[in-house]
């Protein structure tokens, strides 16, 4: 497709349709294409020649999607920066970025005073200015569309440049596979994450290119479940893009379900481990709706494989499959052996790091040619050789066809001289009945492991905490791992703590210990 | 630190609070008389570390080989076996 002339052409024809609701106001889609055409006219002329990318800061302001539309309309990529973010943050990717304008649809002041932050209301004002923005100018496929700098675990963020070429790959999958475009019936879409999140980019495009309306949460109304549950309800949701950590959240509330919303017809997830419980409960309270879990990384735009969970899958006693990959995409488990020997396969059982290879990766890191070399090199597959993103994450395929995701490969940690995954172990935790979520994080003492604490909320949060009942989850462990993997600590939770983008914090929890 | 200095309430103390971190469960605390071993809370490994925390904390050096593990098998016990060290 040609997004660009996919959203206007849903700007034809539902102009006065909302494209995006939130606590912060919302914008029409005739608005948002006519104020995006003027702010990428106003942008031109402002910067000429200069095409580097701009960063546009703010929160669920419709000014925000506003400012990303403008951009790739007069040929530059955005970079979105959030409210979440710390100064220094902010400081540090603005200065990496370059560009010496600063979209803010809210106020931000930066260190640098050469970078000129073009405030709320100046932005506004440009949204309405004279000039008309030349098709000519629009981004083409090899064009960076969004550049996201990844938060990472440890060490400096790395910008991932995604081309429009790449996004526009990608929506055509979703198009294909009925999860976005005339198939899917999409008129109003959940957007949970930040902007600066590329789980945002599902939701965000989809429903731009479907015609649809986007309903935006905001930081504040995910702390205020009431409040969340009566917005979510308001929405009339029919598609439902979140990370697997807010769904859990919502389900706490007995309200989350079919008969309170009975529009709902799809749920995708991406950004996490989707556990079987969640499924499960989803599967349940949502009879008519599909649950779709997919995977990927930052690195090759949003995610390259789904599959429908079905019931039987959720009672496999398994982990959860993340599918098959899309068109396009091929997915390759790669081993090495003590040699050094490497090899890629897809054949079942193998386990090892998944490569990604196909027409949604980015060309590498945003002026880190290194880290690039590091994580995208040649290979050798089918007689053909091609560049592939090595990501960091363990895989398998098995007999069903489908893939499996083992978790991070540098989760691992060290104790007692044994390398233990701790998402091996969460997922073991997650076959028993009566747990909901658990995330296992290492017990530190001076760089040293010294135990596995389990942080665990049960399904039945109402359940008394009791010996006998951190006894029952350690017992059952002891039956399905070797013993240095049970935790030596189980901790109930009522809710696993969220980040700022929706996922597990297990920095917090660390910090609990 | 030295036990020798300590009243009997502060060993007992130390010593929980040295169960609870090394068993990873507040049950030694409220069960006194719970078994260790039988219950799986304790292996041999966090035996050696027990003592060598003793010793550190307590200034009572007791070797892994001098007591069996039935003479140690509940906090009681432990508690116990210190004290009488400290006395002796």
């Amino acid at each position: 497709m040609n997004l660009f002339r996919t959203i206007e052409a849903a700007a034809r024809r539902h102009p006065s349709r909302l494209a995006f609701h939130g606590r912060l106001g919302g914008i029409t889609y005739e608005a948002l294409w006519e104020r995006s055409g003027r702010l990428a006219a106003f942008l031109e002329k402002e910067l000429g020649e200069d095409r580097r990318p701009l960063c546009v800061y703010g929160h669920k302001e419709p000014l925000m999607i506003v400012s990303f539309l403008a951009c790739v309309r007069s040929g530059r990529a955005y970079c979105p920066l959030d409210t979440s973010m710390a100064q220094e943050r902010l400081d540090e990717t603005a200065a990496a970025v370059g560009n010496r304008l600063v979209l803010a649809a809210a106020p931000l002041t930066l260190a640098d005073k050469n970078i000129q932050v073009v405030d709320p209301n100046m932005l506004l004002a440009c949204t309405e200015y004279s000039g008309r923005i030349d098709p000519v100018l629009e981004n083409g496929p090899d064009d960076v569309h969004y550049l996201i700098f990844t938060s990472g675990s440890t060490g400096k963020p790395k910008g991932v440049p995604i081309t429009t070429g790449a996004l526009q790959h990608y929506l055509d999958w979703y198009f294909e596979a009925g999860y976005a475009g005339p198939k899917a019936g999409m008129e109003r879409v959940l957007n949970q994450a930040p902007f600066s999140f590329d789980l945002s980019v599902m939701d965000l495009y989809s429903s731009l290119t479907s015609g649809a309306t986007l309903w935006a949460v905001d930081h504040d109304l995910q702390q205020d479940q009431p409040a969340l549950l009566d917005y979510l309800k308001e929405g009339r949701l029919d598609h439902w893009v979140s990370t697997p950590s807010f769904a859990e959240m919502c389900l706490a509330d007995p309200s989350f379900r079919g008969e309170n919303f009975p529009e709902m017809d799809t749920f995708l997830f991406c950004g996490e481990t989707l556990p079987v419980g969640t499924a499960a409960r989803l599967l349940d309270r949502f009879p008519r709706a599909r649950v779709i879990n997919t995977y990927g990384p930052t690195e090759s735009t949003v995610c390259v494989t789904s599959v429908p969970i079905t019931k039987d899958m959720t009672l496999s006693g398994k982990d959860l499959p993340i599918g098959v990959p899309k068109p396009g995409s091929e997915i390759l488990i790669r081993t090495e052996d003590a040699a050094g020997t490497v090899r890629y396969t897809k054949e079942p059982g193998v386990r090892g790091e998944m490569v990604i290879l196909g027409d949604t990766l980015s060309q590498g890191y945003f002026h880190e040619p290194e880290k690039t070399k590091k994580a995208f090199g040649p290979v050798e597959w089918k007689g053909k050789t091609q560049i592939g993103y090595r990501t960091g994450d363990g895989g398998r395929y098995e007999t069903d066809g489908l893939l499996y995701c083992d978790g991070r490969l540098d989760s691992q940690i060290k104790y007692h001289g044994y390398r233990i995954e701790l998402g091996d172990i969460e997922a073991n935790l997650l076959r028993q009945d009566d747990i909901a979520s658990a995330c296992c994080v290492p017990m530190r003492e001076g760089g040293i492991v010294k135990g596995i604490c389990a942080f665990l909320v049960r399904k039945d949060s109402m359940t008394p905490d009791s010996y006998e009942a951190r006894k029952a989850v350690k017992t059952e462990l002891r039956a399905l791992l070797p013993r240095y993997m049970v935790p030596k600590k189980i901790c109930f939770l009522p809710s696993l703590p969220m980040n700022g983008n929706g996922k597990t914090d297990r920095r917090a929890l660390e910090a609990m210990l | 630190m030295d036990a020798k200095n300590m009243t009997k309430e502060e060993v007992t103390e130390m010593v929980l609070d040295l169960l609870e971190d090394i068993t990873g469960d507040e049950v030694v605390r409220e069960e006194r008389d719970i078994n260790l071993l039988e219950e799986d809370l304790i292996d041999s490994l966090d035996y050696v570390e027990l003592l060598l925390n003793v010793q550190d904390q307590l200034g009572l050096v007791i070797a892994p080989s001098e007591l069996k593990r039935e003479e140690m098998d509940t906090p009681n016990k432990i508690i116990q076996v210190i004290l009488s060290r400290r006395d002796a």
